[in-house]
């Protein structure tokens, strides 16, 4: 397959774009990355090599199925009334292996590699995720919108708390 | 370490003050006496029958500081190994879980059954063992395993008394959770382990602790109301349907049920937004109205001493954990659902389990950071006692009348789920456990 050099450099510019967001803690630029009907899913393993593909059936880590429950995340980081969230760890988001796996008029479907460093101040450590970002993104006027992002985390030993921003 | 040593921590004056002393949290020695006494001299919840539900399954896991496997022989019947091999100490099954008619510890090559018994040690024509050399001395070390409604539990203790005695009146409530489908429970896909900082007990403590719920999760619960709102305000549907028991202040209460088990409860207004009470109608013809108002109506949280919660309510979960320190602890979790339930009762229970439940919802981070802040505090031991007299004088000897419906099996009650009452059961278990003497330390000084 040809590799469509141009599309690559604009969803990967794009993708930093997000990772730089979450980064910045711009809460408000981020949701706007999102489409109204959109699905941010961290599915859950079932064992060594079996990954929880059936959400209807089988537990996600997290399933947010409309932006209104990004929003609840969104939040709850502002309503000061999570304590979990009080000392926001200081991230550094990491995107490679940039893929477009498909590309029509209508959708865009790209993988790429993460791994999301974060240094948690009360705690005085570094902890990381790393996995597979799958994004399925829809083509705007000069941007593109998210209607899904599945994220497999491949280190999945929580220490502590896993939300939207920790991937 | 000695009763003296242990006794003066946990103050018993009963109508006056119970107070416990922080070090418990923290002390070393309390911990290394804890691994000995509790978490192998005692019952260890371990897995669900549908986590090995065939001929020939194991499943592997941990009781307090020593590798296990559990196992299902040819007909059914559980057993349960140190796992590791009895020639020079190999782990002998690797996986999390499987399925094998024997098992060839990869070090050396010796093979046993699901039983435990030694089939064949590699080369044993040419070995030249002593004469008194005996393969069959060399089974897999046996630990004792039971089950009771489907929860399977395990002990290094192989003199530990009957599970159903250790049980106590948690039984009752476990038969509530698993008559729930007529073909019991099952561990759906997708387990989930995450790590803390803070003592294990905590765990045990905020699984029952009514008193931190407005505060602790006041973000979860102005979520569900801001949801509420918006459906109200721009017909947004509501996909989660949270379990509110809070805001229209109903009944609630606890329980001590025996050896350390208690159970905290709060009457559902929505009841009927939870998966179970999707069904409510068809339970209420199958268990009658009183067990179908515990099972669907009634949230409740069961901790079965020292290591489970039971959790029915905002969703389904079992959480159980082991202590990696005085300092850290592991959680394992999984929703736990009826059996041939209805497919959209299943995405209910499971959108309502990832909403609250687990280190990435949106309420057990904040327990766990309340956990690490208290571990923190304990240090600070110029201020070392706590204070757990809150609902003293409304303390109702044996059951309440809401209970007495479906169990006698009560120690005590409390008309408020923020009372503190039930710790003093929990400790005064703890301190009988701590300070007993085992069968394999008689003897001893």
């Amino acid at each position: 397959m040809a590799i469509d050099l141009q599309l690559t450099a604009e969803v990967t510019d794009f993708l930093l774009e997000e990772a730089d967001l979450l980064d910045k803690r711009d809460w408000d630029s981020w949701l706007e990355l999102y489409e109204q009907q959109c699905l941010f899913w961290i599915p859950a393993w079932e064992d060594d090599d079996l990954l929880c593909e059936d959400p209807d059936n089988e537990v996600s880590l997290i399933y947010l199925d409309d932006k209104n429950r990004l929003k609840d995340r969104v939040w709850r980081i502002n309503s000061g009334l999570s304590s979990s969230l009080i000392r926001m760890p200081r991230m550094a988001h990491l995107v490679s292996n940039i893929r477009i796996k498909e590309a029509t008029a209508d959708r865009i479907l790209v993988h790429a590699k993460f791994q999301a460093n974060a240094y948690k101040l009360d705690e005085h450590r570094v902890d990381f995720f790393f996995g597979d970002y799958h994004y399925e993104l829809i083509p705007k006027a000069d941007s593109f919108s998210i209607k899904t992002k599945k994220v497999i985390i491949r280190n999945d030993i929580i220490p502590r708390q896993l939300d939207f921003f920790s991937v | 370490m000695k009763p003296e040593d242990i006794k003066w921590r946990v103050v018993d004056k009963p109508g006056e003050t119970f107070k416990v002393h922080r070090s418990i949290y923290t002390d070393p020695d309390i911990y290394q006496t804890e691994l000995e006494q509790i978490y192998e001299g005692n019952w260890i919840y371990v897995a669900h029958d549908s986590q090995l539900p065939n001929a020939n399954d194991y499943f592997t896991t941990m009781v307090g500081r020593q590798p296990v496997v559990i196992s299902r022989d040819g007909d059914g019947k559980l057993h349960g190994f140190i796992n590791a091999c009895t020639h020079r100490g190999a782990k002998i099954c690797r996986k999390k879980k499987g399925n094998a008619k024997n098992w060839a510890c990869p070090y050396h090559g010796w093979v046993f059954n699901p039983q435990g018994s030694i089939l064949d040690i590699k080369s044993l024509d040419s070995a030249a063992y002593p004469d008194g050399f005996n393969m069959h001395d060399y089974d897999l070390t046996r630990i004792k395993v039971d089950s009771y409604a489907g929860f399977i539990f395990a002990s290094i203790n192989t003199k530990v008394q009957e599970l159903e005695d250790h049980l106590a009146g948690a039984k009752v409530f476990m038969d509530l959770f698993n008559e729930q489908s007529a073909d019991g429970l099952e561990i759906l896909p997708g387990t989930s382990v995450y790590t803390h900082h803070g003592n294990w007990k905590m765990q045990a403590e905020n699984g029952v602790d009514g008193y931190h719920v407005d505060t602790v999760h006041a973000s979860y619960f102005r979520i569900a109301a801001l949801r509420n709102e918006r459906a109200a305000k721009e017909g947004a549907e509501d996909k989660v349907k949270a379990i509110d028991p809070l805001t229209e202040q109903p009944r609630n209460g606890t329980y001590t049920l025996g050896n350390g088990h208690q159970l905290f409860w709060i009457d559902v207004p929505n009841f009927r937004d939870r998966g179970l009470g999707m069904e409510y109608d068809a339970l209420v013809e199958r268990v009658g109205e009183v067990k179908a108002k515990w099972m669907a109506a009634r949230l409740r949280q069961l901790v079965i001493y020292p290591n489970v919660i039971l959790f029915d309510g905002i969703s389904t979960q079992m959480r159980h954990w082991r202590p990696l320190s005085q300092d850290e602890t592991e959680v394992t979790v999984n929703c736990i659902a009826p059996v041939g339930e209805q497919p959209e009762s299943r995405k209910r229970r499971l959108r309502q389990y990832e909403d609250f439940y687990g280190a990435s919802g949106l309420a057990t981070p904040d327990d766990l950071t309340e956990f690490d802040a208290c571990q923190d505090g304990y240090y600070g031991i110029k201020s070392g006692w706590h204070d757990f007299n809150r609902g003293m004088t409304r303390i109702i000897d044996g059951p309440d009348d809401v209970v007495a419906d479906v169990s006698t099996e009560v120690l005590n009650s409390a008309p408020h789920m923020a009372d503190e009452g039930l710790y003093h059961h929990n400790y005064r278990n703890w301190l009988a456990l701590m300070t007993r003497q085992l069968p394999t330390q008689q003897g001893a000084v």
